[in-house]
């Protein structure tokens, strides 16, 4: 057997320690408690024993010289011809296929890959495959490029010059708005406010068009830039002013400079705040909020509220999934307060509004009855009267949109009129 | 220079400008010069300014009170950091409170030095970083000397330029250290009176914010972070470790959106979370990392002492956790 004597720590407070003598020779035959060197620090002396018998096969180290603690000294052998250990490789083997801590952070964040583990987030669904998106194009092929619902509101003043054009049922195009691009599919009860531009500056491609989710809201005085495609998702929106970029060139890029062109895409129930805006390639995470006069660059989470120039990420889990029972108890106190705004604005009739458990809102009047049902999001009865679509507003004026869609924001009259 | 020398030096440098600068501890008169060196030639130099005492420190800490409210600037020494228990009713309960209880008409301007922390093999009593248990303590500063900074001219703004009371830690590590020279790493200032230092150019990919002897340990650490995981750290020495001053902190942090706190304290209820709350607001990459020792005894064993202090590999581990870790 081998054994290696190390310098012991004899001060707490040293390091290093003076190697006073050394007492044996290489070859030398030890027996247990015999001399082998001695050791000085400042405040004691030492000596190390051989704690059995053996040859000495090493000596690393002379008199005077300062040795490091824990530094091997001498070796001993069991037996006079043992054969020495071989040194260790100096070098640490290198694994070739280790990516460094900057590597695994690059991929990231140049990948695809989601900056969560990939089961927290969903992909997204492509825009082709979204089930609104598919039933326009396929009523367009079947009308021949154009189709706008007679149940659409588009203000004489407006302009569209597209090539393919939906226009869902109640969607509605206010005045001033000019549209320029190649494809524009506004959904089932989707807004474009007044004074919108949508235009095709960076030049047409085959993916220019602006697709606007049933219920969305393109706010008024918005600029959207369509050299790429703009997707809004289902009940997402544009507050007013927003200023939407598919592209950004300018320099050269033979001088080293950025040229962009890159689509964007709002998540469903995303809100993007006044005056924003929106760079290429920026992606909005469903249900996310952004503050006011915030510049996006980069792709937000869902459910996250972010601001700022450039936009950061404030706050994470905005959405709180809530009970039935907790909805319900949100629901009640809404219910009441409705029938209060009901009769402040003149209801002409006597009518019933109530909750009931199943989150069902039921409204009567003149013997009529409807059904706002909050679970499922489908409302039944008569969509034309008066009171009834006054109730849809007034929980539209929740964030709570039933299909067919309702948007009234124009009516100012009183309910007596109904 | 050593950390000991500047020390020693803005002592001597102060003594001899100002006569109302008294210095006051066990053992600290010559030949021995207290038990880290700190005195060393000062009761030669100034024999009426020195003042050598019996072994108790409330009383020391009592005396050094009463005279700063005589007028005088006392600098207080406690032989081992593990001490200030004994001295925290004279430092918590008077001192830190008579300003305030007298309106602001008196000042308490009564500097107590004292050595912390271990990696010397002293054992559970000689080796502990116990300030943690005077942070947040209204009207009481805390001041930590680093390499970085020099420890001299901070010892200066604490005697001559704070006018309450001031516990200033000295890791015992430190003494032997050379100091920083300028040039040396490319270090920012913040312009507080107490400044944090800013270490590390580039664009930082994490920020290190720490205190004291730390800095040796976590300076390691980012040069093995940036040669063997290519990744940038931005270190942030906090030289006024409570009440803190987070802005050059969030400057840094806002940037990096990696945090990891080094303190040589016990983890738990330190340091380390009371910057991290100061920073939540900020939407980081990754959860915040704390380093510290555990919550145990200090071991005299040195084996056993390094692992339950904080070490260079616990550094880099928490780093690199920002980096493959995310939210939930």
């Amino acid at each position: 057997m081998i054994t290696d004597i190390q310098i012991p720590r004899i001060n707490a407070n040293e390091d290093e320690v003076l190697l006073a003598s050394v007492s044996v020779q290489l070859g030398q035959q030890v027996r247990p408690g015999d001399v082998l060197c001695s050791l000085e620090s400042t405040k004691s002396a030492e000596d190390l024993c051989a704690a059995s018998t053996g040859y000495v096969r090493s000596i690393l180290g002379v008199e005077g010289d300062m040795v490091r603690v824990g530094a091997s000294v001498i070796t001993l052998s069991d037996a006079a011809d043992e054969a020495l250990p071989e040194a260790a490789p100096a070098e640490r083997p290198v694994a070739a296929s280790r990516l460094t801590a900057r590597q695994r952070l690059e991929a990231r964040r140049s990948s695809s890959l989601p900056v969560r583990p990939p089961d927290a987030r969903p992909a997204l669904v492509a825009s082709a495959e979204l089930d609104w998106v598919l039933a326009a194009r396929e009523k367009m092929a079947a009308q021949g490029g154009t189709w706008i619902s007679p149940e659409a509101t588009v203000s004489p003043d407006a302009t569209i010059d597209a090539p393919h054009v939906f226009v869902g049922a109640g969607a509605r195009i206010a005045a001033g708005t000019h549209i320029v691009t190649e494809e524009f599919i506004l959904g089932e009860g989707a807004v474009i406010g007044g004074e919108v531009v949508v235009d095709l500056a960076g030049g047409a491609h085959a993916d220019s068009r602006l697709l606007v989710g049933p219920a969305s809201l393109v706010g008024s005085r918005s600029s959207i830039n369509t050299c790429r495609e703009v997707l809004l998702e289902a009940e997402s929106a544009l507050s007013p002013g927003s200023c939407l970029f598919t592209h950004s060139f300018w320099q050269s890029i033979l001088d080293g400079y950025h040229c962009t062109f890159e689509p964007i895409r709002v998540g469903e129930s995303a809100w993007v705040g006044a005056g924003c805006q929106v760079l290429p390639g920026v992606t909005v995470g469903a249900g996310s909020v952004v503050i006011s006069n915030s510049t996006l660059v980069d792709e937000l989470p869902p459910e996250c509220m972010a601001g700022g120039v450039p936009a950061k990420v404030m706050r994470r889990g905005i959405k709180r999934p809530l009970s039935p029972e907790q909805q319900l108890l949100r629901l009640k106190p809404l219910v009441q307060s409705m029938g209060e705004t009901l009769k402040a604005k003149g209801c002409p009739v006597s009518f019933t509004l109530e909750v009931e458990e199943t989150r069902v809102i039921q409204l009567s009047h003149s013997g009529q009855t409807w059904q706002f049902d909050c679970a499922k999001r489908t409302f039944t009865g008569d969509a034309e009267d008066r009171i009834a679509h006054e109730v849809r507003n007034l929980l539209r004026r929740q964030g709570i949109r039933f299909r067919p869609y309702a948007w009234d924001a124009g009516y100012r009259g009183p309910l007596s009129d109904a | 220079m050593r950390v000991l020398e500047q020390l020693n030096q803005s002592l001597h440098a102060v003594m001899a400008e100002r006569s109302d600068v008294l210095f006051i501890g066990e053992d600290v008169l010559d030949p021995y010069g207290g038990a880290f060196k700190v005195s060393k030639g000062l009761s030669t130099a100034f024999p009426d300014q020195v003042i050598t005492t019996p072994i108790s420190e409330a009383s020391i800490v009592g005396l050094g009170t009463g005279l700063a409210l005589q007028g005088y600037r006392p600098v207080v020494e406690i032989m081992f950091g593990d001490f200030i228990t004994l001295i925290a009713d004279q430092l918590v309960n008077q001192a830190a409170k008579m300003t305030w209880m007298y309106n602001r008409e008196l000042a308490v301007p009564i500097v107590v030095r004292t050595p912390m922390g271990g990696r010397r093999g002293y054992g559970p009593t000689h080796s502990q970083t116990l300030e943690k248990h005077f942070l947040g303590v209204p009207g009481l500063t805390v001041l930590a000397a680093s390499q970085a900074l020099d420890a001299g001219a901070l010892l200066r703004i604490a005697i001559e330029e704070i006018d309450t009371p001031v516990l200033f830690v000295e890791n015992k590590l430190l003494y032997a250290r050379q100091a920083i020279e300028p040039g040396e790493l490319d270090m920012r200032k913040s312009d507080a009176q107490v400044p944090t230092l800013t270490i590390g150019g580039g664009r930082p990919d994490f920020s290190i914010i720490t205190y004291g002897d730390n800095l040796s340990l976590v300076l390691e650490a980012v040069a093995y972070l940036h040669e063997e995981e290519e990744l940038n750290g931005e270190i942030l020495m906090v030289h006024q470790v409570s009440p803190i001053d987070f802005e050059p902190l969030r400057v840094s942090v806002m940037t990096t959106r990696r945090v990891v706190v080094v303190e040589e304290g016990i983890e738990a209820h330190g340091w380390g979370a009371e910057v991290i709350a100061g920073l939540s607001d900020i939407s980081l990459e990754a959860p915040p990392e704390r380093v510290g020792a555990r919550s145990l005894p200090i071991p005299a064993a040195r084996g056993l002492e390094e692992q339950v202090l904080p070490q260079k590999q616990d550094v880099i581990d928490a780093v690199i956790r920002t980096v493959d870790r995310y939210h939930v």
